[in-house]
């Protein structure tokens, strides 16, 4: 495996944190966020900040931003999760911009438009691959306990999850810390692993990615995130050929379309695809070539 | 005799900006009591409903479940407080299997912390444990089994109005609030819920307040009811009371007209 290739899997790694923390809320809490890519400046630009500064551990530092990017998620979450409908979004979507106009404002900090170079290296593939995987299993423990349903409740009826007894702007709220700390997370990690940071890199282009993910994805699915993530993430980088380069967000748009139009649900909408149904899968497969052998005889 | 009040609604009002919904409501309940609902369309029945579980804020007056006043406080307390409901247009969470709607419910009033969820540690699995067993409880209980692995979308009318009202029993209720259980079902439907109704009572120790337009069925399973026209009440009694009552017969036929 040459080094480029080991570079765009580390990355479609750290995306995957992000992503599954836009899959959280959109997917199983039902909220859509066009923000997210602020928290993942958050995340970011506090961990670089923090080290250059500070010079602590990375590790430290790397707590510190998602630190920083829940409580800016709480923060936000308390006058915006109160609105009714489509004003969430409009709020986030704000938030997101506003995030990256103060970064390109405070020069003196973080570099404005010139960008953030020189930033501490951290985190090899798989260091990054095992973060991956402890992110999954806590996420499916959360989802299996009482809290990860009270969260999928309000996705599914906001009216008869209140007057179940379920506290909606408690768990909105809950949803809102997890998915900004995951995504402050892959933040911090993108910064150490790429060792630069430019306020461009977590432009709307970046919200509207990850929420794009989690819905051809399907709502409601991680594995249909991981899925989508493994697919979508690389796929730019494999576009990555001259003249296909000015082309590459068509190509977007007409997927995005395409899956819209036949199958709305996303990939997985609310199913996970679980290890039996693999098993059953190659199972079946196995008849089917083995009858198929047995006519050529 | 006051004792034996449940639920003591005083003087209740609500206005849609100049629409009175609901003008100078009274309503006593007692416990195990089932009590009826009835009255023409927008009569202001499920507003009423509504004002109890804290989805809209009364402008005027004051709900007393229990010894406790309700008025002002959000919907989740009035629900944990022991309040469940079914809904006219029903709100189940479609996209889960019967056994989650009820499983979601039966856990309010949360078991664990969220680090404990995040770990799935020891006492997290204990209370897992727990809430299923609950939750299989109740679906036996209410007859719901064969269809406990289905999506709730997935079922038929008939059968999901059954979930609901399992789910609402999952809370624990002292008073269970039915918006129109019979809406669109035929007449052994019908029957066979209005002995469902009388069995919750019965076995989940709970007093009822049910809508409904099916009069064989109100009149077979209440021991009170009030009639509503206009947001106003224009009778309170028993069944016999209430089918005699001059009022009643002119809200549900209108006047005779004198040649």
């Amino acid at each position: 495996m040459n080094e480029y290739f080991i570079g765009v899997i580390a990355l479609t790694g750290i995306q995957l944190i992000a992503m599954l923390g836009v899959s959280l809320l959109t997917g199983f809490t039902g909220l859509y966020s066009f923000g997210h890519a602020g928290f993942m400046a958050i995340g970011g630009y506090t961990s670089a900040l923090v080290v250059k500064y500070l010079h602590i551990p990375i590790f430290c530092s790397v707590a510190t931003g998602v630190l920083v990017a829940t409580l800016v998620g709480i923060a936000i979450g308390y006058p915006a999760l109160r609105l009714k409908g489509d004003y969430f979004l409009i709020a986030t979507l704000g938030f997101g911009e506003a995030v990256r106009q103060i970064i390109e404002y405070a020069q003196n900090l973080t570099g404005g438009a010139k960008g953030l170079p020189d930033v501490a290296k951290a985190f090899e593939l798989p260091t990054i691959i095992l973060i991956d995987i402890l992110v999954i299993i806590i996420l499916v423990n959360f989802l299996r306990s009482t809290h990860g349903r009270n969260c999928i409740a309000i996705r599914e009826e906001e009216t008869a999850a209140q007057a179940m007894g379920i506290d909606i702007t408690r768990y909105k709220t809950i949803s809102l810390a997890i998915s900004c700390a995951l995504t402050g997370l892959s933040g911090a990690m993108m910064a150490h692993f790429m060792q630069y940071l430019h306020p461009s890199m977590f432009g709307m282009m970046v919200s509207d990615m990850l929420i794009i993910t989690v819905i051809l994805g399907g709502l409601g699915s991680i594995t249909g995130t991981i899925l989508a993530t493994c697919i979508l993430v690389p796929l730019p980088e494999l576009l990555r050929i001259e003249n296909i380069q000015s082309w590459r967000m068509v190509a977007y748009g007409v997927i995005i379309l395409l899956i819209l139009q036949f199958k709305p649900s996303g990939l997985y909408g609310y199913k996970e695809l679980t290890f039996k149904q693999i098993k059953k899968y190659i199972a079946n497969l196995k008849t089917r070539l083995n009858r198929r052998g047995k006519s050529f005889d | 005799m006051i004792d034996n009040c449940i639920l003591k609604i005083n003087d209740l009002n609500k206005t849609f900006g100049g629409l009175a919904a609901v003008r100078n409501v009274c309503l006593n309940v007692n416990k195990g009591e089932i009590y009826g609902l009835i009255g023409p369309n927008g009569a202001g029945k499920t507003t009423i409903f509504n004002l109890i579980t804290g989805i809209i804020e009364p402008t005027k007056g004051s709900i007393n479940f229990d010894g406790e006043e309700l008025t002002g406080l959000k919907p989740h307390k009035i629900a944990q407080k022991g309040i469940g409901r079914t809904f006219q247009n029903i709100k189940l969470f479609g996209n889960l299997t019967v056994f989650n709607n009820i499983l979601t419910v039966a856990q309010v009033g949360s078991h664990y912390s969220l680090i404990d969820g995040f770990l799935r540690n020891k006492k997290c699995r204990h209370w897992e444990n727990e809430l299923n067993q609950t939750t299989n409880d109740i679906i036996d209980r209410i007859g719901i089994s064969k269809y406990s692995k289905i999506l709730t979308s997935n079922l038929s009318y008939g059968v999901q109005r059954r979930v609901e009202i399992a789910r609402a029993l999952a809370l624990k209720p002292k008073l269970l609030l039915l918006d129109e259980p019979a809406a669109g079902m035929n007449e052994d439907e019908s029957y066979e819920l209005s002995n469902l109704v009388k069995k919750i009572r019965d076995e989940f120790d709970v007093s009822i307040i049910v809508i409904d337009h099916h009069m064989d069925f109100i009149m077979d399973i209440c021991n009170k009811i009030t009639v509503l026209n206009f947001g106003k009440i224009i009778a309170t009694g028993t069944t016999e009371e209430i089918q005699k009552n001059p009022a009643v017969v002119e809200a549900y036929l209108g006047v005779e007209e004198d040649d």
